[in-house]
């Protein structure tokens, strides 16, 4: 089941067959989840959006057609998802309370820093929070095209070509945004993180090692 | 000799790549999992397999199939008028209905029916009542016997009949107008014999009762006619004063009845 592609997968839970939809699930929950709470910053919200995109994938899967990849039209609904959130965002003029979501978030960091300290000792786990603080927070400061389509080459690992038929832009525009966001992402992490060309190889070391 | 900015925006990418990758990741609560799960198997429960790979067959419809509601609602509405036509007419109540059987008025009124048709068939066989009393002394002796002759075979199966069923009519006292109906025929028929003889009804008892006197045929033939059709009025009169106590049945009766028969019915008739 690992081996068949999501497009067939798809066709597999079409047909009635509920592991592969788990499959499917499995596969790609992740990188969704992660790239819409790399824009919404409100937990439940994107709780709430992750169930709506799968929502939509369930019920329009059985007439999913395969003139794109399942990828491709997964976080084209992701992104359409985010758009619908934001403008809705904009016209109620939401305010977040960021210090309740943080307090909620607060006990799950610590659990997960728990564990984290248990399975890489002290040091490496210091490491890699100021890491997560400094990515965090340098993708907060990135523009939102740029964070777009930087997190759909993370998460999703889309070409420029992809990333630009799900943005509907072109692929220059595509690359253009692509290389700005990775530009000024380097930028702001060198800055948090204070790396140097020593630095980054220190890093690059410690992912190897792992 | 490769690109030294190239290999920056290289080096840069994958650095920031790498950086973001050891992040820490978030991911979807297992309560949302196990939510999207559900809502996959609920969505394969409500929509089989089958039916998401069977072809649609589209449904053709004929002219017939489409008329199907029209056409029942039409032959439900034929059928109907059908058997309304084919049904006997059910009786209308009204005013014009003849009355109940045993009622007063219905029996009053089927006497004026029998009495209108005896009359009628009278009137097909009897001399004109209307005409002259000198115009009728002319009418030849043979006319006069034979129509007498019809009068006496109509009047005696009257009798007949009346003797007949006199035992059931003198235990139904709601027969009685039809008794009376005859009677009044039969008064009718003495009266006019009593005009043909030129006699009274006492002259004609006397007559009868002395055997010196000497008639012609026809006028004894009209004389037995006209007895025994006073004995079947006695009989019908005393039926009538059986079943009932009204003082004012005799009035009519005083042509055709001495006072002494009137006395005598009147002492015979039962008190109340």
């Amino acid at each position: 089941m690992n081996q068949l592609t999501d497009e067939t997968l798809l066709g597999h839970y079409a047909n009635g067959d509920f592991s592969a939809f788990e499959t499917l699930y499995l596969r790609n929950k992740g990188g969704v989840y992660r790239y819409l709470s790399r824009q919404v910053h409100n937990k439940s919200q994107v709780e709430d959006l992750f169930q709506e995109v799968w929502a939509k994938v369930i019920s329009h899967g059985q007439h999913y057609q395969q003139t794109a990849s399942f990828k491709t039209w997964l976080y084209t609904i992701a992104r359409n998802k985010v758009i619908d959130h934001v403008r809705h965002m904009q016209v109620v003029d939401h305010v977040i309370d960021s210090s309740i979501e943080e307090d909620e978030q607060q006990p799950q960091h610590t659990q997960s820093k728990h564990a984290l300290g248990q399975a890489l000792g002290p040091a490496n786990l210091h490491q890699r929070l100021l890491q997560a603080q400094a990515i965090d927070y340098c993708l907060h400061k990135l523009p939102i095209h740029q964070l777009d389509c930087f997190l759909l080459r993370e998460e999703a690992g889309f070409t420029a070509a992809a990333i630009a038929e799900i943005v509907n832009i072109n692929l220059e525009a595509a690359k253009s945004r692509l290389k700005a966001g990775y530009k000024n992402l380097r930028s702001c992490l060198s800055l948090k993180l204070e790396l140097s060309p020593g630095s980054i190889s220190a890093v690059m070391e410690g992912k190897a090692n792992e | 000799m490769s690109d030294p900015s190239a290999d920056k925006v290289l080096s840069d990418q994958a650095l920031v790549s790498q950086l973001y990758q050891g992040a820490q990741q978030h991911t979807p609560a297992p309560s949302t999992d196990r939510a999207i799960l559900a809502m996959a198997k609920k969505k394969i429960k409500l929509s089989p397999d089958s039916l998401a790979n069977q072809p649609r067959v589209k449904k053709t419809s004929v002219w017939w199939q489409k008329m199907q509601y029209q056409g029942a609602v039409a032959a439900s509405i034929v059928l109907v008028c059908f058997v309304a036509l084919l049904q006997p007419q059910s009786p209308h109540i009204s005013l014009l209905d003849p009355l109940p059987v045993n009622s007063p008025v219905a029996t009053a009124m089927q006497n004026d029916a029998l009495v209108s048709e005896v009359l009628a068939v009278r009137s097909s066989t009897a001399p004109q009542q209307a005409a002259p009393m000198m115009a009728r002394r002319e009418v030849t002796n043979s006319r006069f016997q034979a129509q007498s002759a019809e009068l006496a075979d109509v009047t005696m199966a009257d009798a007949a009949i009346v003797n007949k069923s006199m035992g059931e009519l003198s235990n139904k006292p709601n027969n009685h107008p039809k008794l009376r109906a005859k009677n009044h025929l039969i008064i009718q028929e003495l009266l006019m014999i009593q005009a043909k003889l030129y006699l009274t009804h006492g002259q004609i008892t006397l007559t009868a009762q002395s055997p010196d006197v000497k008639y012609s045929k026809v006028q004894n033939s009209l004389i037995k006619h006209y007895l025994a059709l006073h004995k079947n009025m006695k009989i019908h009169l005393r039926i009538i004063l059986n079943g009932t106590s009204d003082p004012t049945i005799l009035e009519g009766y005083s042509g055709v009845l001495s006072r002494q028969e009137i006395n005598g019915l009147k002492k015979n008739r039962p008190t109340p």
